[in-house]
């Protein structure tokens, strides 16, 4: 009698489950523009602060579609955000630094007012302490595990990490503070070092371009580990995108899209690497409970399928079948695939 | 190699304006926007003229500083912004004569053909895809057309253009020998609106213009700041971090030689 109760109760909840999943589908699949009223987040205010990966000036291809590809602007409207991008290209810890430490808002831009009155901040920095500052240099003493120079680089961007983050906690308290890690940009065919740090290494330490990903990964480790330190050290005092992770993860799934993230100037976030780094941060986000994840998703199939059509529709692209993938789409990650697979090598008209 | 030197600062400084207020018009494009806003716009048509425009202590892109002074290089009787009732703005931005006329004379003495004009092309296929530094009417059509950036005064059917256009589809260079138009200016166009501004600074909201069109919820790249100068004249202020670029127009009449 007992197991016959228990198996009822299980079937029960068997066909509970299978019905709710069938509706999910349908529900998913069948999402459009037309059927969708997105909830009005429009009191939740997300400020993006940091360098030219945040900024998004040189990413978003072609550059009119810089609100549909930015990753500030992706997690604003699928999440019916408020959101405000004011991020600075170039800027290092120290920059971003100054830039928030003024006393009060100098423009119309008024980002000392927007960093006060933000629900979330998210960062993007540190890229630009070890790339401006003696990058191939860097990159052939990690060949003889020699980093005192990158040490000394990085020893002055926890200060200066730890600057922001109390110049921030001072401005509001209450923020959520997300601090996104650093990807790396290297792969077999990039041209990020300059011609004679490149031969170096290919001539001098016989490696190979395959390699060079990896020995990357020796010092982009090292600088995102100075937020994990500071974290460590100073525990809940912001969260970590770990956007590195990410696209590694990626990578080592699919070696082939690395540099499909990677603009053409070998540095900056494509618009896949853009919406690789809006899953990132998008996953913290509903973490904290600050938005719908289901809404978000449709949000996000809607914008890209818009976009699909915008850009694609009489090109050699098969439309119509890119966006049967996105509805069928169950993640975030998985439209960004969809879309990037469907559209990778045909330029768009616009 | 000194006037190489001022030349190439000339397009560099040209091609960073050209981004900055290009990327305003991300929105633009004849996208609609998810709801319609109440834009506000000025009363009546109005003319600034600029005071002045600098570049400072350029960083990023592997730059370090020193900076392009283009308050010596645009000029301020004939450069002008203008706003007006029904939400447009157009900018115009011109070199100063002798500027031009010495930069002119400096790349009629060089070999052009050695300036490094394959460098911008990753951005171009970038910016404008299915586009190329080598199809440069093609690219400066699709700036035109999906921006709002057009270059004026130079007539691509002339002998000196079309030398250009040709070396540059052949060869990927300039030819050896390049000689400028007699004038050649910018003109930016875009949407406008003005916008009160929330400062926890002060009590009053700032006014700001907003160029470019935007999405619902966020504010376009370009913001301008709009204030009254201690003898109450009406001013715009220009401000972009990424390049230290800052700039002021006032308030003033349409000289004669616009109307």
């Amino acid at each position: 009698m007992k197991r016959k109760f228990s198996l009822a109760l299980g079937g029960i909840i068997l066909a509970v489950i299978v019905i709710a999943l069938v509706v999910l589908t349908t529900l998913l699949v069948s999402s459009s523009k037309d059927d969708f009223v997105p909830d009005d987040n429009s009191d939740i205010k997300l400020v993006v602060l940091g360098d030219s990966i945040a900024e998004a000036v040189l990413g978003p291809s072609p550059i009119s579609e810089r609100e549909d590809y930015s990753y500030c602007s992706l997690l604003g409207q699928i999440n019916g955000f408020t959101y405000h991008n004011r991020a600075v290209s170039g800027y290092e810890t120290k920059h971003l630094l100054e830039y928030i430490s003024r006393e009060k808002d100098d423009s119309a831009y008024a980002h000392i007012t927007k960093i006060k009155e933000a629900d979330v901040i998210v960062i993007s920095i540190l890229g630009n302490d070890f790339l401006l500052n003696g990058f191939n240099e860097n990159i052939i003493s990690a060949m003889n595990d020699d980093y005192t120079r990158a040490d000394t680089i990085l020893a002055n961007s926890y200060v200066n990490i730890d600057g922001i983050v109390k110049r921030i906690r001072t401005l509001n308290p209450d923020v959520e503070l997300i601090i996104q890690t650093v990807y790396n940009p290297m792969f077999p065919e990039s041209l990020i070092m300059e011609p004679w740090a490149l031969e170096t290494l290919l001539n001098d330490y016989d490696v190979e371009k395959e390699d060079l990903h990896h020995i990357a990964s020796k010092l982009i480790n090292r600088l995102n580990n100075v937020l994990f330190e500071y974290l460590k050290n100073n525990p809940d005092s912001f969260r970590i995108a770990d956007v590195n992770a990410k696209f590694d993860a990626i990578y080592k799934a699919r070696p082939e899209r690395l540099d499909r993230f990677i603009y053409e100037d070998y540095i900056h976030p494509s618009n896949e690497g853009h919406a690789i780094i809006m899953s990132t941060v998008q996953s913290i986000l509903e973490d904290l409970g600050l938005c719908d994840p289901y809404n978000a998703l449709v949000n996000y199939k809607n914008v890209k399928i818009a976009q699909l059509h915008r850009l694609y529709d009489n090109t050699e692209v098969k439309v119509s079948e890119v966006e049967d993938k996105i509805k069928s789409a169950y993640t975030i990650d998985e439209v960004t695939e969809a879309y990037f697979d469907g559209v990778y090598g045909v330029d768009p008209i616009y | 190699m000194k006037a190489k030197k001022v030349l190439i600062s000339l397009i560099f400084a040209v091609v960073i304006l050209t981004l900055v207020f290009a990327t305003v018009a991300c929105t633009q494009d004849g996208k609609e926007e998810d709801k319609p806003r109440q834009k506000v716009f000025l009363a009546e048509d109005t003319y600034y003229a600029l005071d002045y425009i600098s570049l400072a202590g350029l960083r990023g892109g592997g730059g370090t500083g020193g900076g392009i002074d283009l308050d010596a290089i645009v000029d301020t009787d004939t450069s002008f912004l203008s706003l007006t009732k029904d939400g447009k703005m157009h900018l115009e931005l011109r070199v100063k004569p002798a500027i031009y006329v010495a930069a002119k004379a400096a790349l009629a003495q060089l070999d052009a053909s050695t300036i490094d004009v394959g460098g911008l092309q990753c951005y171009v296929t970038e910016l404008f895809p299915g586009n190329t530094m080598r199809e440069i009417i093609d690219t400066l059509d699709a700036i035109k057309r999906t921006l709002g950036v057009s270059l004026g005064g130079v007539d691509f059917e002339s002998d000196n253009m079309s030398d250009i256009v040709e070396s540059l589809r052949e060869n990927g260079t300039l030819p050896k020998k390049v000689v400028l138009p007699d004038e050649v200016y910018f003109s930016f166009d875009y949407n406008y609106e003005i916008v009160e501004i929330h400062s926890l600074d002060s009590e009053e909201p700032m006014k700001a213009v907003y160029v470019g069109d935007y999405k619902e919820g966020s504010e376009p790249y370009v913001i301008m700041t709009m204030k009254k100068d201690s003898d109450g004249t009406e001013r715009v202020i220009l401000i972009n971090e990424l390049l230290h670029l800052g700039g002021e127009f006032y308030k003033s009449t349409k000289p004669a030689v616009q109307e």
